[in-house]
């Protein structure tokens, strides 16, 4: 039922949209009945005496559900819940259904995000209306981050975790990039609370998205992000070192491999000349070209080419002129790499 | 482009600019970038619009902009008609609105710079990463590409504290020589084009091009830029081709080279497999898909076009494009038209 048509809302006039005469590149609203366009007149409505209601709360639901991107519309829900003390935690459950269903909307993990600093930041969010809430909503961005977890919520940043962790299987889409953002600002802002029980999980949660797609680079980039962002490497830069070169062993021309490999090595300021991944690389580009219809894999030749530049070895030049006729896209990149080993 | 497919492109133009689809419902909020996607387009085909839409464009458009008792900078659309409080400025829609301004050849006599720099500032934050609005505290480099276009275009960068902005953007490195949307996140295409193009502006600003990036840092960016060619281009690795890819990587690369030693000849892409690819996303019915095959966007359109306007010298079908600046991604008439008047300002 519309909104303009209901008993709940009769006692208010629903505000059409005003455009003017000549709008820039209207949207077409053209059914009469467009439930869309019903709802924002009635949300124009709320707005404009301020109520902060349960019915108002709906009301904003209703939109997102037609209109995840939102934002004002966002934004007044959040003043609603803050406002009127509301429990927080129906509203995780609530945004458990809707992360699920707007992925890709950049304003539903924003709003997870601010439910769950609250929930972690009180022990009783919103029970007693006459308690303000830990984390207000600012009218100036610099204080809006919030303060330290308490650690009683921990159970909240591990609910969180296995969360995203059902989604990624659910939407089959592992390689969501406001997902992955979301399951990292968990980690750091719960960074002192977790365990070592918690990021042995973690890995062991890489490692078999890793061995579902060894494609997949948010996982590489995620697996860099904790042991050597959060410094969850309890091994040694070796022994990581010959965990890369098995994956690749498996997908030889993996460029997320190669390039977290190179990753890896240059934040412990190391370079490219490492005697092991020398051998490893010279081994498959000999193995392939042995074969008749097989190319080497690039990475590995580029890695032999790139470590000859760096030590200002003239092979250099000589892998990547092969490079160039291999890879041919990419010829005028090859060509100036060849200029730069010749002039080394 | 060939006539016949600027013909197409034009009437995939004209169509959205008098009624966008109901699927364009959910970016109600956001209708100036909408706006900007289509009249940058018609910039870049060489159309001009007729002169009584351009006044009353030019009015739709002030009456998005707040004052600045209200907060200054400009809304995404009249779509809430209610006190600011609830629906402030968007620095997003800022930046959108001072582009299709110059489009449509506004003097920018009405324009509220001091309300504009106001918005800027309350959208800062102490790391140097900004909010689409003071009401959200989401930030990242989308909106710090936002707030340095916006300080190009005004030519006053006195709002973004460069010191922590620079820091920021740095925060943002990948280690495969990307940039991401966030510190410690994964690189991806168009935020390692915020990243380079916030770079560019800022040593524009400062007047020193060689200093913001180390040659490792550039060679590593260089190499990442490079291996998302696939025929088109890839915004992450081990991903499928996308046609505003295009845009974002060649204009990535082009600030790259403004920031480092690389000479401005440079070229690494290869042009005609490029230009086939977003030529393939061109619909039978006008406008440029993300694939080939889907339905056209005004995004993905006017990105591909931008595309193919910098690859136009290799791309037979893209010459009679206008050339474009692609830090700002506006034509070149368009931005000597905004200097002009902003300069007098």
């Amino acid at each position: 039922m519309l909104y303009a048509e209901r008993d709940d809302f009769k006692d208010l006039i629903p505000i059409p949209q005003d455009e003017g005469p000549s709008p820039l590149a209207p949207i077409n609203y053209s059914q009469k009945c467009n439930p869309h366009r019903d709802a924002m007149d009635m949300f124009r409505a709320v707005v404009d005496i301020n109520e902060k209601s349960e019915r108002a709360l709906g009301l904003t639901e209703d939109i997102i559900r037609m209109n995840a991107g939102h934002y004002t519309v966002w934004h007044y829900r959040t003043t609603i819940l803050v406002e009127l003390g509301l429990d927080l935690q129906s509203e995780l459950k609530l945004m458990d259904e809707l992360s699920t269903e707007f992925l890709k909307s950049y304003q539903v993990w924003h709003h997870r995000r601010l439910c769950v600093g609250l929930l972690a930041t009180t022990t009783s969010p919103f029970a007693d209306k006459n308690c303000p809430a830990a984390v207000t909503i600012s009218s100036t961005p610099q204080t809006s981050s919030p303060p330290p977890p308490l650690p009683s919520s921990i159970d909240l940043a591990r609910y969180e975790l296995q969360f995203i962790a059902n989604l990624f299987h659910a939407t089959e889409d592992p390689k969501n990039y406001h997902t992955w953002v979301y399951r990292q600002w968990i980690l750091t802002y719960f960074d002192k609370l977790f365990q070592d029980q918690d990021r042995h999980h973690e890995l062991e949660f890489i490692e078999s998205l890793i061995n579902d797609d060894i494609y997949n680079n948010s996982v590489w980039s995620h697996r860099f992000f904790c042991l050597f962002k959060l410094g969850w490497l309890h091994t040694s830069l070796e022994a990581e070192i010959e965990y890369v070169l098995i994956k690749i062993g498996i997908a030889p021309s993996n460029m997320s491999s190669w390039n977290y490999l190179r990753g890896i090595l240059k934040v412990n300021r190391k370079g490219l000349n490492q005697q092991r991944v020398l051998q490893f690389s010279e081994t498959l580009v000999k193995a392939k070209s042995a074969s008749d219809d097989m190319n080497p894999p690039l990475p590995a030749l580029e890695w032999l080419a790139d470590a000859a530049l760096e030590d200002k070895n003239p092979i250099a030049t000589k892998h990547y002129l092969t490079l160039k006729d291999l890879d041919p896209i990419r010829r005028h990149y090859w060509t100036w790499k060849s200029h730069l080993a010749l002039s080394a | 482009m060939v006539d016949e497919s600027n013909a197409l492109i034009s009437k995939f133009l004209h169509r959205h600019l008098n009624l966008l689809p109901s699927a364009y419902e959910s970016n109600d909020s956001a209708r100036l970038t909408l706006a900007y996607f289509l009249i940058e387009a018609f910039g870049i085909i060489g159309e001009c619009l007729p002169q009584q839409s351009t006044i009353s464009y030019i009015d739709y458009i002030y009456k998005c902009q707040l004052d600045f008792g209200l907060g200054g900078g400009f809304r995404g659309s009249l779509s809430i008609n209610n006190p600011p409080i609830f629906d402030p400025s968007n620095l997003t829609m800022t930046y959108a609105a001072i582009l299709l301004l110059g489009l449509l050849r506004d003097d920018f006599t009405r324009l509220d710079k001091p309300g504009i720099l106001k918005s800027i500032r309350d959208r800062r934050h102490a790391d140097g990463s900004f909010s689409p609005t003071p009401t959200n505290s989401e930030s990242d480099i989308r909106l710090v590409y936002c707030a340095c276009a916006t300080s190009t275009l005004i030519n006053d960068f006195s709002e973004v504290h460069i010191p922590t902005t620079i820091a920021y953007i740095h925060a943002c490195r990948s280690y495969d020589g990307s940039y991401a949307q966030m510190p410690n996140g994964e690189g991806q295409g168009g935020t390692t084009y915020c990243a380079l193009a916030s770079l560019e502006m800022i040593s524009q600003h400062l007047n020193q091009s060689s200093t913001l990036l180390n040659e490792e840092d550039v060679s590593s960016t260089l190499r990442w830029l490079s291996q998302r060619q696939v025929d088109g281009f890839q915004g992450r690795t081990n991903k499928d081709s996308d046609a505003c890819y295009s845009f974002w990587i060649r204009g990535a690369f082009n600030s790259l080279k403004a920031i480092s030693s690389l000479p401005p000849s440079f070229d690494i892409f290869d042009d005609a497999q490029d230009g086939n690819f977003i030529l393939s996303c061109l619909h039978p019915l006008g406008g440029i898909a993300k694939y080939p095959d889907e339905l056209p966007d005004v995004l993905h359109n006017c990105l591909g076009l931008s595309a193919l306007s910098m690859a136009s010298n290799r791309v037979d079908q893209a010459k009679s494009l206008k050339r474009i600046n692609s830090t700002l991604n506006v034509d070149i008439e368009t931005l000597d038209h905004i200097k002009r008047k902003m300069s007098v300002r």
